[in-house]
């Protein structure tokens, strides 16, 4: 009777123990967050960025490791663009050089960008969809007077024609150490044209060249599009010589009074060292 | 001529058995450090082959168990130092018993605290650039110059002080030893047989030398507190660094101490020489320590938790956060038994008191490990994508193998050195004389 009841007990616990195991197996796939958004540089190539989150009890955290598809779409046709695997900030990013593809675009001048992963044992799957207009912009460099102005151009590629880039902000960078610095913010009239007045108190190279970034940002129309050029307009940077006492760890002698104090120690140790041992010579020497 | 060595014989018999044969127990205790010691370097031939991926060190945290040892074995032997150079120099009435173990501790110390640095670095071949390429501003020179002067003086200041049990035991014919060590007696005693002009000699050179050797102490110590107060790294640039670190070394100094006395009071049957008296009076300087102790490091973490300055902020929160019961232990337990124990007479045991004076040890090891860890865990500036594990520090069984391994040598080199010297002085000294000399 023992036995059996002893028996039963452990059937039931090893149930118990495999079932529990079986649930720790079964536990749910993790919600993922996919922002996607797109950029167009200079060289007018593209990039395609999907940017996947996740959250546990600790927080929100980026997912690594994640195989994303790019895709192009046009109401029934669908081309499939690539892979690309996020990276440890969450991002994967799929880059399209100029010329590589024709964008299929709609009436309006839409292009219809698809990004999405298809789940996996830890993750659910995520799709994200984003239409934007192409864009292409310019800019040129003129002096008048003691002005220094930057022109800009834009202008939006439809399907078939093509039409300027009216009504809208264009933001001016120059690159500093950790982020870009905003120089100037640009409107863009009827034409698709605008200026700004460059400051010329930035500071730039030891020959005052700079790069100005102009870019559209974060557009819900045209996404983000920037373009760059090089100018010699800025502040030409010069090093200032510290004042006062340079740290005298980075100078090849040391300062004059820790020798002087080191020598004074030294000396006057090992003398009584010295001492101490010329005494331990005399007893040697004045043994029987 | 007046031989100080007859009148020792007296003592010496009493301690023969210590240095002559070891008797079984004693070559069993020998064997085990001795494999301890092999465990320790079998881990170092582990991390010289594989490199220092095996220790919990990384690119941020740079320090670790290693540098712990270090400076607290170098704290004991300078408090070793400090004790037996300051009962020297004042000829205290009861010092005689306690002196010499304190100097051994010294020497001992001396010998294994650097050798923990050798650990810490990675390329042991560009050790020579220290000297030939060393800059005076250099904290690290400093340190290297002092560490060096420390050693030579502490040896010269231990051979001086055992220089007469040395000629003793040259000349104690009844002593059951080997032909080499008698040999080695006889060049060692360099011929002092006690006369006047050797003894003064003698008292000259041990006197100037036990001044020089707390002078050094406090120095050298005080250089290797400089490493870390002369960095500016949150809980290191401090400015009462210096005394603080002498304080905690003659504190953790007391408490070895006492722990060796009370073991060689059991092994040796030292009840006569080492009675209640002696415990209580080093007892009493821990806890003289214990409060010093205690003031300055409220006055340091007061300090730095009032000013509220970011970077210190998160270095409290991560003590009083992951290493809280670490903090504990280190700053009220170790701070306040000694307080407790040594302070109400009715705990001045001498078993409660070595008790105390084993807390007091692990807590200032622990102290010294607070010190180190937490700020390296504390960068000034964020750290992007770095592993958990670069950040995060945690000694690994390599790391604790050569601690144990440097411990076990701590222990079998006390084990020699008490087998080749009385670790009772037995020579005596006319010393009422002397210190009327003196004072």
């Amino acid at each position: 009777m023992k036995k059996s009841i002893t028996y039963t007990i452990l059937i039931f616990l090893i149930i118990s123990f495999s079932h529990a195991g079986m649930l720790a197996q079964d536990s749910e796939p993790a919600d993922i967050y996919m922002e996607f958004s797109t950029w167009k540089y200079n060289d007018l190539s593209r990039s395609l960025l999907a940017k996947i989150t996740s959250d546990n009890d600790e927080g929100e955290y980026f997912v690594e490791g994640l195989s994303v598809q790019f895709r192009l779409t046009n109401g029934e046709e669908m081309l499939i663009l690539g892979n690309a695997v996020s990276n440890t900030d969450g991002i994967a990013e799929f880059n399209i050089a100029d010329g590589t593809i024709k964008y299929p675009k709609d009436e309006e001048g839409y292009i219809y960008f698809t990004a999405s992963f298809d789940g996996s044992d830890a993750y659910w799957e995520a799709e994200e969809e984003l239409m934007i207009k192409d864009v292409e912009l310019s800019i040129t460099f003129e002096e008048e007077g003691d002005d220094k102005l930057v022109y800009f151009e834009g202008v939006i590629f439809g399907p078939e024609e093509e039409w300027p880039l009216a009504d809208d902000d264009l933001y001016f960078y120059i690159p500093r150490m950790f982020s870009d610095m905003k120089i100037a913010d640009g409107w863009f009239e009827e034409d698709g044209t605008g200026y700004i007045d460059f400051p010329t108190t930035v500071i730039g190279d030891s020959a005052g060249n700079v790069l100005v970034i102009a870019r559209l940002e974060d557009h819900y129309d045209y996404g983000n599009v920037e373009v760059s050029d090089m100018i010699s307009w800025a502040t030409p940077k010069r090093l200032i010589k510290a004042e006062g006492p340079v740290r005298e760890l980075w100078t090849p002698i040391a300062p004059m009074w820790m020798i002087i104090t080191l020598i004074i120690m030294l000396a006057g140790v090992w003398g009584h060292y010295i001492y101490a041992i010329v005494q331990l010579i005399g007893i040697r020497r004045s043994k029987n | 001529m007046e031989s100080v060595n007859t009148a020792s014989f007296e003592k010496l018999r009493e301690f023969r058995s210590q240095v002559e044969r070891p008797k079984t127990i004693s070559i069993v205790w020998i064997i085990f450090l001795t494999l301890l010691i092999l465990w320790g370097i079998y881990a170092l031939i582990i991390q010289i082959t594989q490199g220092h991926i095996v220790t919990g060190m990384r690119d941020n945290v740079v320090w670790g168990i290693f540098i712990v040892n270090f400076i607290f074995f170098m704290g004991i032997s300078y408090a070793g130092a400090l004790i037996s150079g300051t009962l020297h120099l004042f000829r205290t009435s009861w010092r005689k018993p306690v002196i010499r173990m304190a100097e051994l501790i010294t020497i001992i110390a001396l010998f294994i605290g650097p050798l923990y640095i050798l650990l810490c670095i990675g390329r042991l071949d560009r050790l020579p650039y220290l000297v030939l390429f060393g800059r005076i501003q250099s904290p690290i020179t400093w340190d290297v110059i002092a560490i060096s002067t420390d050693i030579f003086g502490c040896i010269i200041f231990l051979y001086l002080s055992v220089l007469r049990d040395i000629a003793a035991l040259r000349d104690f014919s009844e002593l059951k030893i080997p032909r080499w060590r008698k040999k080695l007696y006889r060049i060692l005693a360099l011929g002092y047989t006690g006369t006047p002009d050797q003894q003064k000699k003698l008292n000259n050179a041990t006197d100037i030398m036990a001044v020089m050797v707390i002078a050094i102490a406090i120095i050298v110590y005080s250089v290797l507190a400089w490493i870390f107060s002369v960095t500016l790294q949150p809980g290191w640039h401090s400015t009462i660094f210096g005394p603080y670190f002498v304080i905690a070394a003659v504190f953790s100094g007391t408490g070895v101490l006492i722990i060796v006395m009370w073991v060689f009071r059991k092994i040796y049957h030292l009840e006569k020489y080492l009675t209640k008296k002696h415990f209580v009076n080093i007892g009493v300087l821990m806890l003289i320590l214990a409060a010093f102790f205690g003031y300055f490091t409220f006055s340091e973490y007061l300090t730095k938790w009032y000013g509220s300055q970011k970077d210190d902020e998160n270095l409290i929160h991560l003590l009083m956060d992951k290493y809280f019961l670490m903090f504990i232990l280190s700053n009220y337990l170790g701070v306040l038994m000694p307080l407790i124990v040594v302070g109400i007479p009715k705990f001045r045991t001498i078993n409660m008191i070595t008790i105390t004076a084993v807390v007091v040890v692990i807590a200032l090891w622990l102290n010294r490990y607070l010190i180190v860890v937490p700020t390296l865990e504390s960068p000034y500036l964020p750290i992007q994508d770095a592993r958990l594990d670069w950040i995060s520090y945690s000694g690994t069984w390599v790391e604790w193998a050569l601690t144990i391994g440097g411990v076990a040598a701590f222990c079998l080199f006390f084990t020699i050195g008490a087998r080749f010297i009385p670790i009772i002085p037995v020579s005596e000294e006319k010393e009422r004389k002397r210190k009327e000399q003196i004072l």
